[in-house]
């Protein structure tokens, strides 16, 4: 074994030209490929947590239909012992119930539908960025004075009432008990979230205004969460062990256009970087060839001498083993510099912000992911192996004669 | 009665070159003592090579059978007549053929490392030949900052280090004057009295004739003599 490393490495320093220019590629083709999956990934990290943080979550739980049909009967009751001990678990950082209801609300003659939600003033602060949104006015606070009910109206809705900070609007819509749920509000916010449906829609009040108006004491429609690495937000339902009644989904399932748009992009890397492997492949198996090849009377004399045709096959794959290893390593630590820099200093996206349901991502960084500096460098690495096969298994198959006289 | 070394029955190797039949060796039968000092003789292209090559498992007959030690070359695997070679049979090759990118001391040793002779072991007994064909003090330097006559006393210590019974020489005077020639045969004919090592030179070298104790001439392929010599 120690000749095998030894004279692999001796030949490589032989043929130091054409180990450079090898080298060079391997390293060039580890470098864009921890880059560009860095990036990639780094770029979906930041717009699926835009995404999530601006109002889905990371995940959300529901009674078992409700994502469905959103039916205003469909809700988890005594929600209070479920919130307690999902704010209990190590993962989750942070859970805030909404209650939602569609309804007509009105300004003056000016009427339009609206979907609100009742939110925990507080905990949909700690889960969700949509507090931050606030075109003017100001967030939800908790109690407040009875007959004051404030409401924050997205950006759409106060457009169409021509509603502004300090009117009163009436809501009217259908209460969990038969009856008709209406009340007044005091417009206190106008928000721009950047989500169009969001804003066209939206109107905010506090959860225990809506409970009361809706009758939904003490049940609320869903419970919204943030986990403290959103990698566990497929897996987190099964963990749980949630009562039978009640459904746990990802951010995946809550919006699927994101994560379906998000897997064709992966997809088109992947072609990418199929490319390049197969670039590097090729540069492989021509530089182990052509060595193959000068040095076939050499290889031939080694067999004469009693080198077993599997050892053969084990100094050729020793020195594209040495090649390999050395492109790769050093391209991997060069592209997790790289990654590293752009935390430091960001990619300004050159032409078009980056855009998902309003949200836009103006810059891009690259993550050292788990795929970017193991999955795809360990992938180099076989692939450069396999690729000096063909020839090493060429000469093993030789006659030493043969190779000796064609050296 | 002794048991012969090699034996050839009947060997033909036939090759094609430029859609013609190149007949290389033509019906050669041969039988090889142990402890012989015996020159194949012969005009360029009679078959000198072929035939080293085919009593050294370099290369396979087109038909008859080649005998080295008892084993037909034909039962044999690549692996297990790569350790044939490595375990019995020495090679001396015309033009050295030393690994460029080893050193005298690792190219003499390298046959042993092949063997799984311990490290401490390979050293001693290379140095000790190193000095038996007068190349103390080489140890360190590659083939390419050695005269041919250097490079080739390496590949004899090569050949000979891991006491093969069998050692083929193909011209191996063949690239060095006639002094340093006459040294290494006298090399040879020592290590072949001292310890019975059979050797088979492939010459047309009257030098190298005469030191053998048998000469078998070769003219196209076929054995035109076999003499004492």
């Amino acid at each position: 074994m120690r000749e095998v490393v030894s004279i692999g490495l001796r030949n490589l320093a032989r043929r130091r030209s054409r180990t450079a220019l090898t080298l060079g590629m391997i390293f060039f083709g580890t470098l864009l490929i921890v880059f560009g999956v860095g990036l990639g990934e780094g770029t979906y990290a930041d717009l699926i947590e835009l995404a999530t943080r601006s109002w889905a979550g990371h995940f959300q739980i529901t009674a078992d239909d409700y994502h469905d049909k959103q039916s205003l009967f469909t809700t988890i009751d005594d929600y209070r012992p479920l919130l307690s001990k999902l704010a209990e678990n190590k993962e989750i950082d942070g859970v805030a119930p909404r209650v939602e209801s569609a309804g007509l609300l009105a300004l003056g003659n000016r009427t339009t539908g609206v979907f609100a939600t009742g939110v925990d003033p507080v905990l949909e602060n700690k889960v969700t960025t949509v507090s931050r949104t606030l075109l003017e006015g100001e967030w939800l606070q908790s109690g407040g004075t009875a007959g004051e009910l404030p409401i924050i109206l997205g950006s759409g809705v106060a457009k169409r009432l021509r509603a502004k900070v300090g009117d009163e609007v009436s809501f009217v819509g259908q209460a969990a008990d038969g009856s008709i749920a209406a009340d007044l509000f005091n417009v206190i916010g106008i928000m721009e979230s950047g989500m169009l449906e969001l804003d066209a829609t939206a109107v905010l009040i506090r959860l225990d205004d809506a409970q009361e108006m809706l009758s939904l004491d003490g049940r609320v429609h869903k419970i919204v969460g943030v986990l403290k690495s959103i990698s566990l937000a497929d897996k987190l339902g099964g963990l749980l062990k949630l009562p039978e009644d009640l459904h746990y989904r990802g951010w995946k399932e809550v919006m699927p256009q994101l994560a379906q748009t998000i897997k064709s992009d992966r997809s088109g890397l992947w072609i990418f970087n199929l490319i390049l492997l197969a670039v590097v492949a090729l540069g492989v198996t021509n530089t182990m060839s052509m060595a193959v090849i000068e040095r076939s009377r050499e290889l031939g004399v080694m067999s004469a001498l009693g080198t077993t045709p599997a050892r053969l096959v084990g100094i050729v794959l020793g020195e594209a083993a040495w090649l390999s290893l050395i492109g790769v390593g050093t391209g991997l630590a060069a592209g997790i510099a790289v990654n590293l820099l752009t935390l430091k200093w960001e990619i300004p996206v050159a032409s078009e912000p980056i855009s998902y349901g309003g949200i836009e991502i103006a810059s891009m960084h690259a993550t050292n992911t788990v795929e970017a500096v193991l999955y795809w460098p360990a992938i180099i690495l076989i692939c450069a192996l396999i690729a000096s096969l063909p020839p090493a298994i060429r000469t093993a198959r030789m006659r030493p004669a043969d190779a000796i006289r064609e050296g | 009665m002794t048991e012969p070394v090699a034996k050839l029955i009947d060997v033909k190797k036939y090759y094609k070159l430029r859609g013609e039949t190149v007949k290389a060796l033509d019906g050669v039968t041969l039988t090889i003592s142990p402890s012989s000092f015996m020159a194949v003789a012969g005009p360029s292209g009679s078959g000198k090579s072929t035939l080293l090559n085919l009593v050294g498992a370099l290369d396979t007959p087109t038909s008859g059978e080649v005998i080295v030690n008892g084993e037909n070359l034909a039962h044999l695997s690549g692996t297990e007549q790569a350790m044939m070679r490595r375990d019995h049979i020495g090679l001396i090759f015309q033009s050295y053929n030393l690994i460029p990118v080893l050193t005298s001391l690792e190219n003499v040793e390298y046959v042993m490392l092949l063997q799984g002779v311990e490290r401490a072991e390979r050293k001693e007994r290379s140095l000790a030949l190193i000095k038996e064909v007068g190349l103390s003090g080489m140890e360190d330097r590659r083939p390419s900052e050695l005269s041919g006559g250097q490079q080739q006393r390496v590949a004899i210590a090569r050949a000979l280090v891991s006491r093969p019974s069998l050692v083929l020489a193909d011209e191996p005077t063949a690239n060095v004057d006639s002094k340093t020639g006459g040294a290494l045969l006298d090399t040879m004919a020592e290590l072949n009295e001292r310890h019975g090592t059979t050797f088979i030179f492939s010459t047309h070298e009257k030098m190298v004739m005469d030191r053998a104790s048998r000469v078998v001439r070769l003219r196209d392929g076929r054995v035109e003599a076999d003499e004492a010599g």
